[in-house]
């Protein structure tokens, strides 16, 4: 329960996730908007979401040491704690998505790859926690 | 878009709690950890947050981060697979 507790901390964090919006056409200039200088809240979002992430894979390193309760310990090699690492692979390979979409300026790639992040992340925080 | 101060408030609110508990279960050195973690979440959201009209400065930390999260959690998948 307190590590659940933990976690959610985590997640908490990450569902702050909003897309933003993308910059409107200037008809004065007749230029299509320029995607770096949008998406201000995305930006933002997956650098929490990136320390959210972290905070959560040092909470897995301390949970895979020796001396953790048996309960809520992530032992290495164990079927839970592959689980674990599989669900950080998801975790790691959306926000490189997020990341990617926002160096593209793609609004709607962004979205779907924040909503996927925060998505896996409730999973992790569930299997990390035993549920 | 949710109300920042309020996010942190909740976040050290969860800091503190866990400072205070996880120490009595008898998990001192994770409890201090994880403890340690939280607490330095809030001062990067904190950070993030209060630069958050710079765009450079967080598309520079979203790089460096997806190359340091991205190392942090090879080394992490190779403990908890046992290899």
């Amino acid at each position: 329960m307190r590590i659940f507790c933990l976690l959610a901390a985590a997640c908490l964090v990450t569902g702050c996730t909003t897309t933003g919006g993308g910059g409107a056409f200037d008809p004065m200039s007749m230029s299509s908007p320029a995607p770096l200088a949008n998406n201000l809240p995305a930006r933002q979002a997956v650098v929490t979401a990136f320390n959210a992430f972290q905070v959560v894979l040092n909470t897995e390193h301390l949970l895979a040491q020796p001396g953790v309760p048996a309960g809520i310990a992530l032992t290495p090699g164990s079927v839970r704690a592959r689980h674990v690492a599989d669900l950080n692979d998801r975790v790691l390979a959306a926000l490189k998505a997020a990341n990617a979409a926002i160096d593209a300026g793609s609004t709607a790639q962004i979205g779907a790859a924040l909503d996927s992040a925060n998505t896996v992340l409730v999973d992790l925080q569930q299997a990390i926690a035993g549920a | 878009m949710m109300n920042i101060k309020e996010l942190i408030a909740d976040i050290e609110k969860v800091a503190h709690t866990a400072a205070a508990v996880i120490p009595g279960a008898g998990l001192i050195d994770a409890g201090i950890g994880i403890a340690g973690s939280i607490i330095g979440l809030i001062d990067k959201t904190k950070q993030t947050f209060g630069a958050s009209a710079d765009v450079s400065g967080l598309d520079a930390a979203r790089h460096a981060l997806e190359t340091s999260v991205s190392a942090q959690e090879a080394a992490e998948n190779k403990e908890l697979r046992g290899n």
